[in-house]
């Protein structure tokens, strides 16, 4: 733990940007990146090339973003931009970064709703869905690997699952039911496990 | 504009259901833009599709279901709501849950809650996977060999993007590469 964790905003590094260079890089982030990995370019430009934040300040920001609700680049972005200039920091990052996706996605859908009828857009868009299922079956899977290792872990994903595809309740009553199943497990596991240490 | 006003309370009331990153919500939000009729079942895999393939992060494709919906007003107005809430958590309590120690209950809210997203996701994916009959529509081919040349697109992207790094955009514009020279 960092001994200067507790002021707020937090001190950091000499070259700190200004607001407006943060939010042209955000926008250069927003308009470069492509699916994947944009934790990794956020990284690359926040840590290695600006030195606008140390490793350990991306990491802790990193873990904050992955935690709580939102899309993980777009929570670490506004982690980040908070860090360096406060409330408005969040706010500059954030639109920086998603302009240019808003922009594109708006215009991607224009161009296609306009030519529905042609043939070639047709046989484009069938391998546009084709792939776009075949990554959500990618994405599934890589993250079935990474987080699910136990029995009663996998039973949970396959009821939530199961739950969502055919019953369809309100994603709220499906996060606040399985959600609470989960961490109660989870947190009992761990607790038994601290008073019967030598359970392996 | 009512619908206007649907999109904002849909993406802004879905904002914080986020749990472990934007995709959990895929198929709450299939689920809603088809049955309140915003897009159909093809047209959500399109604009989800191409969201895959627009620059920054690919869960901005819901910038791309508002656009459907009410034009640029609607694009921009689904992009923040659905971001704005999650945003503003981010600000008022990400230095309080950083500086909460690595305590068991905190321990727990994270590996307890990463089934459920897992779940989630792997539902999304097949609501996907469910709605590729609808692509083989205006397509040369007859039904069932345009479908079984989707079935083997899904199929290969769905291997390359797990085994090797090429990027999740290169495969969807190879596969739309591969599926004009086919079946338009």
């Amino acid at each position: 733990m960092r001994s200067i964790a507790m002021t707020d905003p937090r001190p950091h590094p000499p070259e700190s940007p200004s607001l407006a260079r943060l939010f042209r890089q955000c926008l250069v982030i927003g308009a470069t990146s492509f699916g994947g990995g944009l934790n990794a370019y956020v990284r690359l430009i926040f840590v290695k090339r600006r030195r606008w934040v140390t490793e350990e300040e991306f990491l802790e920001s990193l873990e904050v973003a992955q935690t709580l609700p939102g899309p993980n680049v777009v929570n670490l972005v506004v982690m980040l931009g908070r860090q360096l200039h406060g409330t408005a920091g969040a706010a500059v990052a954030l639109v920086g970064l998603l302009g240019p996706a808003v922009a594109a996605n708006a215009l991607l859908v224009m161009f296609v709703l306009q030519r529905a009828e042609s043939a070639a857009v047709t046989g484009v868009l069938a391998g546009f869905g084709a792939a776009a299922a075949g990554l959500s079956i990618a994405n599934a899977g890589q993250m079935a690997r990474v987080h699910l290792r136990r029995t009663f872990d996998i039973l949970l994903t396959l009821v939530a699952a199961v739950t969502m595809i055919w019953l369809r309740p309100p994603l709220v009553v499906a996060i606040v039911v399985f959600g609470s199943i989960g961490v109660a497990a989870h947190y009992l596991r761990a607790r038994r496990d601290l008073e019967e240490p030598t359970d392996a | 504009m009512h619908d206007l006003w649907g999109l904002i309370s849909f993406f802004a009331g879905i904002s914080l259901l986020a749990i472990g990153g934007g995709n959990s919500t895929l198929p709450a939000i299939q689920h809603h833009a088809v049955t309140s009729g915003w897009v159909s079942r093809e047209q959500f895999l399109h604009i989800y599709a191409l969201g895959q393939v627009a620059p920054g992060p690919s869960t901005m494709y819901v910038a791309g279901i508002g656009f459907a919906v009410s034009g640029w007003a609607g694009a921009v107005a689904a992009a923040l709501a659905f971001v704005l809430p999650s945003s503003i958590l981010i600000v008022l309590a990400g230095h309080a849950w950083e500086r909460w120690p690595d305590t068991m209950a905190k321990t727990a809210v994270r590996s307890g809650l990463a089934p459920v997203t897992v779940g989630l996701i792997t539902a999304g994916a097949v609501r996907l996977v469910l709605a590729l009959e609808t692509l083989s529509d205006g397509t040369r081919l007859s039904e069932g060999a345009a479908l079984v040349v989707i079935g083997c697109l899904t199929a290969a992207v769905a291997v390359l993007a797990q085994s090797t790094r090429i990027p999740p955009a290169a495969l969807v514009l190879a596969s739309g590469a591969i599926a004009f020279l086919i079946l338009a």
